[in-house]
């Protein structure tokens, strides 16, 4: 599991994205922004993305926190929101 | 939409899906003129039809291949995999653009260009010593020209762009369309945007690809294309000619990309063509002109020729010529709305689009008939009222409305059935989807594969059936990829060069079964109960400890298999838990056999109808249950004396016969009911293939009932097959007493308390 929620910083939580989100990742990112769409997520620690993973950040565009670590996405997709 | 456009659509895809299977046939057999002939006769029919609507880039497209096909028949063209591969590739157009016609009311506006270039490779077919054949630059579509406008500045060299449309199911089959976009040389730019607007919220479905991903690289085309190779069906290339390379009537002010369209849309309205498609292609015409000029920023320019092509072509060529000859580009990128109608234009694959039913004839008139039946028994009712009414005696009308009640009850039973039945549609239907498929996934592989069908006559729900096809094709292709071995092992291992892969179907009971068979290398116990422990499904134990059936079953584990490992039944992505899911939601399931070194078969289980089910309501406690008349052979009364303990159990003696006996309150692990007074009500129950005797406390009711799958907090309840709602609202549970029965010594089976 490379996807958690932090509930540390007094907001809503942060979901994080760590390492290798494969496309298993998808759902379970996807059930946590639509749980509370006010979630942000940070993608800073995330190394690779699977395209079912970013296809939910497009769709459900939450605020994004930072730049991902993954070169590709980093380089050539645009961040579906910034924030 | 209008009734003509609907029929139109609905022979279009009969058109494309036969002409398909004889192209297909014909690959195996060049030399059957019969198929030849029957493709010829689809285009034409295919050609006339469109003709009588307003969409010149494909009636062009269709005129070039019943040339070519033509020339086929005539024996002056030779049919080989460059013809055959050409009109797959006609169809697949073919069919996208109905798709887009039926959502849209229109072609998408790529449409223009890939017919144009589809028509040149037919034509180039006919004269071999033409050159200029595969000039694919001819026309140059929407998508690329933005590409290359949202760049800061144009490349310096020639570069290519890919459009890259992932089928929506491509997650389940383990693709990663940006993995294969991470592979191409020399990136320059990257889109990745819907395909089709997003469905509202309420549908959300992570699984579902919905991603139109374009790019720009600086690369030769052959190395761009390579990291596509087993997805060529979704991808589009087109070369971008470096800047200030000549194109036709190309300004040099102009950004070259857009240049190239005006100047392709200049050729299209001087090419001479029957007046009755005239006017779509002006339109046509000023649309991409103007669309072209608007994604540089000249909108001044592109409503000056969308006005000029209201007062017909001798008014928008000259308008066009003006823009290609007018002043220097603005900068380029800022307007997106092209973008948009190109979306709406190819919102083709949604699921949501509408089907007709085709019904036989037969049916409907059945249906007719009992209606009238319906009508005529209704009439009793009245005759009974006057009756009433006249002071007829209590105790004779009511026998007189019982037997009302019947011939009604009856008749809605029939009518009900009736009713279903015209849902039913043969499988044949998702079957002959397969040929193609099965092919493409055997070239990509380099493996040799035979597809067999089996019972394509085995009719079903349109819901099971339309639902069959994803399911089913992860199968196939887990089957092709995973199961097959390649040709040189096989030879070795003495088996015939060509893997073969049955898809079959049959009647099981009330249900049907759908099977997917191959004869390759099976699946390895040892493998899944390694893969197992790793996966920390099961302990090491446990799995040691299951028998090889159950260790097979373990691949329709969710989580069993992820992208990434590496294995027999590696890079799925998405496993094989999809498929059980798939078939649990249709109210079924499956099952897998398997031989190492034989092949393997995996079974789908599936209802055929949702069907009206005559049910036993019985009693345990306070407690009622239905379990399907079907499955309850007799009702049967024994004294209690006459069940014996035995090992493990009890037992009784039926007409000659042993019968064991359970208790169903312990099978539902009841701690009340059932075992007082001096006589045993047993239901003498036949589930997989055994007999037993299973004892309830009372016969409460009998009816007929629609059993909806289990789902929710239901359908984790061992035993259950179902729910029904009774008339008083409340729901109840309806026993399956196969699955009730399969293992009453396991524990873990049991229900727990509180889910009732």
């Amino acid at each position: 599991m490379t996807v958690t929620l932090r509930a540390d910083d007094g907001t809503n939580g942060t979901i994080r994205l760590e390492g290798d989100c494969p496309v298993e990742d998808a759902e379970t990112l996807a059930s946590l922004i639509l749980g509370d769409p006010g979630r942000a997520v940070d993608w800073t620690a995330c190394t690779r993305m699977h395209t079912a993973v970013y296809q939910v950040l497009l769709r459900l565009r939450p605020v994004m926190r930072g730049t991902c670590r993954d070169p590709f996405v980093g380089r050539w997709l645009t961040p579906p929101r910034s924030g | 939409m209008n009734d003509l456009l609907e029929q139109f659509l609905v022979e279009t895809r009969e058109l494309v899906q036969s002409a398909t299977e004889d192209l297909l046939a014909l690959e195996g057999r060049p030399g059957d003129a019969e198929a030849v002939n029957r493709v010829f006769r689809a285009f034409h029919t295919l050609k006339g039809s469109v003709g009588l609507f307003d969409y010149p880039p494909w009636f062009a497209l269709l005129h070039a291949a019943e040339d070519g096909l033509s020339a086929a028949r005539a024996g002056n063209l030779v049919v080989d995999a460059s013809l055959v591969d050409l009109s797959l590739e006609a169809l697949d157009a073919t069919a996208r653009w109905s798709d887009a016609i039926e959502a849209t009311g229109r072609l998408p506006d790529a449409a223009g260009g890939e017919a144009a270039a589809l028509a040149e490779r037919y034509r180039s077919l006919l004269s071999p010593d033409r050159k200029s054949a595969t000039e694919a630059t001819g026309a140059f579509p929407d998508w690329a020209a933005r590409l290359v406008a949202s760049m800061a500045e144009a490349p310096g060299g020639p570069s290519t762009a890919v459009r890259y449309r992932p089928r929506g199911d491509c997650f389940f089959s383990g693709d990663d369309p940006l993995s294969l976009v991470r592979k191409v040389p020399g990136l320059l730019a990257v889109s990745v945007e819907p395909a089709t607007p997003w469905p509202p919220d309420g549908e959300f479905d992570a699984y579902a690809c919905n991603l139109d991903i374009t790019l720009l690289a600086g690369a030769p085309r052959r190395e761009v294309e390579a990291p596509f190779r087993l997805v060529s069906d979704q991808v589009t290339v087109v070369d971008v000619p470096a800047t200030g390379t000549a194109r036709p009537s190309s300004a040099s002010a102009m950004d070259p990309v857009v240049a190239a369209i005006l100047g392709e849309q200049l050729l299209a309205m001087a090419a001479s063509g029957d007046p009755e498609t005239a006017p779509g292609r002006l339109e046509a015409c000023a649309r991409s002109v103007a669309n072209a000029l608007r994604s540089i920023g000249r909108d001044a320019e592109a409503e000056r020729c969308r006005d000029a092509s209201e007062r017909g072509a001798a008014s928008l060529g000259p308008a066009i010529e003006a823009a290609l000859a007018g002043g220097s580009p603005t900068d380029p990128g800022s307007d997106r709305e092209t973008s948009g109608a190109d979306e709406r234009a190819s919102g083709a694959h949604g699921a949501g689009t509408a089907r007709t039913l085709r019904v036989d004839a037969v049916r409907v008139d059945a249906l007719v008939g009992r209606v009238g039946e319906l009508v005529v028994a209704r009439n009793a009712l009245g005759r009974l009222a006057a009756r009433a009414e006249a002071g007829e005696d209590a105790a004779t009308l009511a026998r007189a409305i019982r037997e009302a009640d019947a011939d009604i009850g009856r008749l809605a039973t029939s009518l009900h059935r009736d009713a279903v039945s015209l849902r039913l549609m043969p499988l044949s239907e998702v079957f002959r989807r397969f040929a193609r498929p099965v092919r493409e996934a055997a070239r990509s592989l380099d493996k040799e594969v035979r597809i067999d069908f089996e019972g394509e006559g085995t009719e079903a729900d349109k819901g099971i059936v339309e639902n069959l096809f994803e399911p089913l094709l992860h199968v196939v292709r887990n089957a092709v990829d995973h199961g097959l071995e390649d040709t040189g092992t096989r030879l070795r291992l003495g088996k015939p060069a060509s893997g073969r892969i049955k898809i079959a179907a049959g009647q099981d009971g009330d249900g049907i079964i759908v099977s997917v068979s191959d004869d390759g290398r099976g699946i390895d116990p040892a493998f899944i109960r390694r893969r197992a422990a790793e996966r920390g499904l099961r302990s090491r134990e446990a799995v040691s400890a299951m028998d090889d059936a159950a260790v097979t079953d373990l691949i329709f584990a969710a989580g069993f298999s992820t992208a990434g490992s590496v294995g027999a039944l590696s890079g799925r992505g998405v496993g094989m838990d999809a498929v059980r899911v798939a078939a649990e939601r249709m109210g079924g399931r499956v099952s897998v056999e398997s031989r190492v070194g034989e092949g393997t078969t995996v079974a789908l289980h599936l209802p055929r109808t949702v069907a009206l089910v005559r049910l036993l309501v019985v009693g345990i406690g306070e407690e009622s249950y239905g379990i399907a008349m079907d499955a309850v052979a007799e009702v049967v009364r024994v004294p209690r004396s006459a069940i014996q303990a035995v090992a493990g159990g009890a037992a009784t003696v039926l007409r000659g016969r042993t019968l064991p006996v359970l208790r169903l309150a312990d099978l539902l692990d009841h701690r009340y009911g059932a075992g007082i007074g001096t006589e045993a009500l047993l239901l003498v129950v036949r589930a997989a293939d055994e007999t037993v005797g299973l004892e309830i406390d009372r016969l409460d009711d009998r009816l007929d009932a629609v059993v909806r799958p289990p789902a929710g907090l239901v359908g984790s309840v061992p035993g259950v097959g179902g729910t029904t709602v009774l008339g008083d609202g409340g729901v109840l549970l309806v026993l399956d007493p196969a699955a009730l029965l399969a293992d009453p010594a396991s524990d873990g089976r049991r229900a727990p308390e509180e889910t009732r």
